[in-house]
């Protein structure tokens, strides 16, 4: 009489633990993956996470640069110490002394006298 | 009688009217102010040039007086360049730059004070040529000193005597100018600036 040949089990046991068996870890074991429970927290709480990002730089920002007013004073500059201003009588009195001032530097008979080249001058 | 007193007296007034006006017509053309020398012209050409313009013509006692005396007259002259150079530049600085520069920055300040200051920019812009003028003439007569100074004075009394004739027309002319633009800046622009330390 031939050895029995081993057969085949009906219900094979799988040799990967815990694939098929009761779970090790505790955990529910409703029929679906782990981390698929898990994935859309995880982008709730990353977009959140961009979210208080932005608000906080946007906070930050605007507490950093100037308020309108004071933009708009920037702009425009109202007193310039260094630059031209508007006339004054005192101005205008000021430049006319000056210019006769320069006039009077000018002596037409001391510079362009008018002998200058006269024959007695020149002793000719 | 009377007739040929009357008669007489009308003969004197035209012969003394026609004789007026040919010694005025010889002094105007011994006036007549030197045309500018052509741009780039050498001495030989403005010699020419004046020697054309004033005519002169010496008796035998001037060309000798000129002949012995001309040399001392060019040292002179050579010595006058130098104070006109100096007078060139002081009157450029006070004209085109002073006044001209006060004369700007106050109508500035005037627009800005919204004043109308049309008027007074027409002023400065006539100022600003006449000033423009007595510098072209001021180069004028520098030249024809230097002119002056290099003619050989001793072998052409004749050119000596229209370059110095020369020299003294734009000399006149220079004193005219500035008494010109000292009147127009006291007469027009002073006034001008008074009305508006007035207004202001």
């Amino acid at each position: 009489m031939p050895p029995d040949t081993p057969t085949t089990p009906a219900n094979p046991q799988p040799s990967t633990p815990g694939v098929y068996g009761p779970p090790s870890s505790g955990q529910s074991f409703s029929g679906g993956a782990k981390p698929k429970n898990k994935l859309p927290l995880i982008i709730a709480a990353g977009v959140a996470g961009v979210f208080v990002i932005l608000i906080i730089l946007a906070v930050v920002i605007y507490n950093r640069s100037p308020s309108a007013p004071e933009q708009e004073q920037q702009q425009t500059p109202t007193v310039d110490p260094e630059g031209p201003q508007a006339a004054t009588p005192l101005d205008v009195e000021n430049t006319d002394n000056s210019i006769t001032q320069d006039l009077g530097s000018i002596n037409d008979d001391n510079e362009l006298p008018a002998d200058q080249l006269s024959d007695d001058n020149l002793n000719l | 009688m009377v007739n040929y007193r009357q008669t007489m007296k009308v003969l004197a007034s035209i012969l003394l009217t026609l004789a007026l006006i040919s010694v005025g017509g010889s002094v105007a053309r011994a006036q007549t102010s030197p045309a500018p020398p052509p741009a780039g012209s050498n001495f030989q050409q403005r010699l020419a040039q004046r020697k054309q313009e004033r005519r002169i013509q010496l008796d035998e006692r001037q060309q000798r007086r000129l002949d012995q005396r001309c040399t001392r007259a060019q040292q002179q002259i050579r010595s006058l360049q130098q104070s006109t150079a100096q007078l060139a530049d002081k009157r450029n600085r006070v004209y085109s730059h002073q006044i001209d520069g006060k004369l700007w920055v106050i109508i500035g300040m005037l627009k800005i004070a919204g004043k109308d200051t049309f008027r007074l920019e027409q002023q400065l812009a006539e100022f600003a040529t006449k000033a423009e003028g007595f510098k072209t003439v001021m180069g004028y007569y520098t030249q024809t000193l230097d002119d002056i100074a290099v003619i050989n004075c001793q072998a052409d009394v004749v050119g000596f005597k229209a370059l110095l004739d020369t020299a003294r027309l734009y000399h006149g002319n220079l004193r005219t100018r500035s008494a010109d633009i000292r009147s127009y800046v006291v007469d027009q622009i002073k006034p001008t600036l008074n009305n508006f330390a007035r207004e202001l």
